[in-house]
């Protein structure tokens, strides 16, 4: 192959043989922009095919990727409440030493265990609840907003979830509607008393309060691609099983 | 004869006192709270729904509603007489320590929110006691605190509620678009 480009490659060209060989970029991009020598054409359809297939690829892996988030939001979801459920049932620690009864709480405080089910009979939603509300628990449910109360300690208990996903049911609650959590300990109604719009950085409703509370957060517009810049937050305040 | 009249009479008289005397304990309008407990528990009376007696002490029973608990406490909203609910009320405890709830004994680290305990809250002196699961338990009783809410600080903050699927799947579909778009130039370029 040398053979062929030996003579002409050094005949006036400082550029080198290969420049020689591939005379269609510098033709296309330097000296004759109109025109397109078969050569740089070539090219030009080589870069396209390779952007098309690079393209295909691409949007396959992501669609892809999103497709399996879905999968593991369902069957993370179904497993989770199933679990839970299953747990519902705890052994007799009433003989137990101190020591053994604190493993077990911990060993039942995995971070991919539900802590507790959200249900919603109004909106037929019912989703796990997990300790933390990283990115793997909101796929996969709902999560425990940190600095907040939990549902069996009291305060004003925060639960977090993606408006794309479990709690965009949310934008048809209605005041009044109740909120039931369910934890291993007791089962809590909550009544909604407002729904609020607020700033992503405006905190002031996820205050404690002094009697039990829930308050659940997602972003809002509902529907929006990136970040939102408000929260949709809907109240609720404990139902007393001794008063009703 | 006139006199032993007078003495049974009296006999009689002192006998019907000594049994009705108990019964008058166990009256919560009637118990001798000390200055002490009232000073503690100016409601008491309101929320007492009967007194007993329990190791030759005489205390009031109150229940209520548990609002939150705590690592060596829990917070209570006794019912009043006409339906309302008491201030909140911390009662110090040990997280071991068990009670009674829907008949069942549970440890206090076990409580949760909307439970209905009683306490004891001892007649002469500013103590109050979650009442034990067996009524042989040894009462815990601790001073009687301020009534007052308890919340705490807020340190939450704004959870990120949004993902980055919908991020994803856009992107996702805007290449499969795009390369969608250079296969139908190429096929008709082609052709």
């Amino acid at each position: 192959m040398p053979h062929q480009y030996s003579t002409e490659a050094f005949h006036g060209s400082d550029q080198g043989p290969i420049h020689k060989l591939r005379r269609g970029f510098h033709s296309r991009g330097v000296s004759h922009g109109i025109h397109l020598p078969s050569g740089g054409r070539h090219a030009y359809t080589r870069v396209l095919r390779w952007t098309e297939i690079g393209a295909y690829i691409a949007g396959a892996l992501l669609c892809s990727l999103f497709a399996l988030a879905q999968a593991d939001s369902a069957l993370g979801s179904t497993n989770a409440i199933e679990e839970f459920a299953a747990s519902l049932t705890p052994p007799d620690q009433s003989l137990w030493a101190a020591g053994r009864v604190r493993d077990y709480q911990a060993a039942q405080k995995s971070p991919m265990q539900a802590v507790a089910v959200l249900t919603i009979p109004s909106l037929k939603l019912e989703v796990p609840v997990f300790d933390t509300d990283d990115e793997l628990s909101l796929n996969r449910g709902a999560g425990l907003v940190a600095g907040m109360g939990t549902p069996d300690s009291g305060g004003n208990v925060g639960i977090a979830g993606h408006r794309d996903g479990f709690f965009r049911a949310l934008k048809d609650i209605k005041v009044g509607d109740v909120i039931e959590i369910r934890t291993r300990l007791n089962l809590h109604r909550y009544r909604v008393t407002t729904i609020d719009i607020v700033d992503k950085d405006d905190k002031r409703l996820l205050a404690d309060t002094e009697l039990p509370a829930v308050t659940l957060v997602t972003c809002y517009p509902f529907y929006f691609v990136g970040n939102a810049p408000q929260r949709y937050l809907v109240a609720a305040t404990y139902v007393w099983p001794s008063d009703s | 004869m006139r006199r032993s009249i007078y003495l049974s009479i009296i006999g009689v008289t002192a006998m019907l006192g000594g049994i009705a005397a108990p019964a008058m304990a166990a009256d919560c309008a009637t118990a001798q709270f000390s200055d002490a407990v009232l000073a503690r528990f100016p409601n008491i009376r309101a929320v007492c729904t009967e007194v007993i007696e329990k190791d030759g002490q005489q205390y009031a029973v109150v229940k209520g509603d548990l609002v939150r608990t705590g690592t060596n406490a829990v917070y209570m909203k006794f019912k009043l007489a006409d339906g309302t609910k008491s201030d909140t009320r911390k009662i110090e405890t040990r997280p071991e320590f068990r009670v009674k709830v829907d008949g069942k004994p549970v440890s206090v680290r076990n409580l949760a929110v909307g439970q209905e305990l009683t306490a004891y809250v001892k007649v002469s002196d500013p103590v109050i006691a979650l009442e034990p699961a067996e009524p042989a338990d040894t009462l815990a009783a601790y001073p009687i605190q301020d009534a007052g809410p308890a919340v705490a600080a807020n340190t939450a903050e704004m959870p990120r509620t949004a993902g980055p699927m919908p991020t994803v799947l856009s992107l996702g579909g805007l290449l499969l678009a795009f390369a969608g778009v250079l296969t139908f130039l190429r096929v008709r370029r082609e052709s």
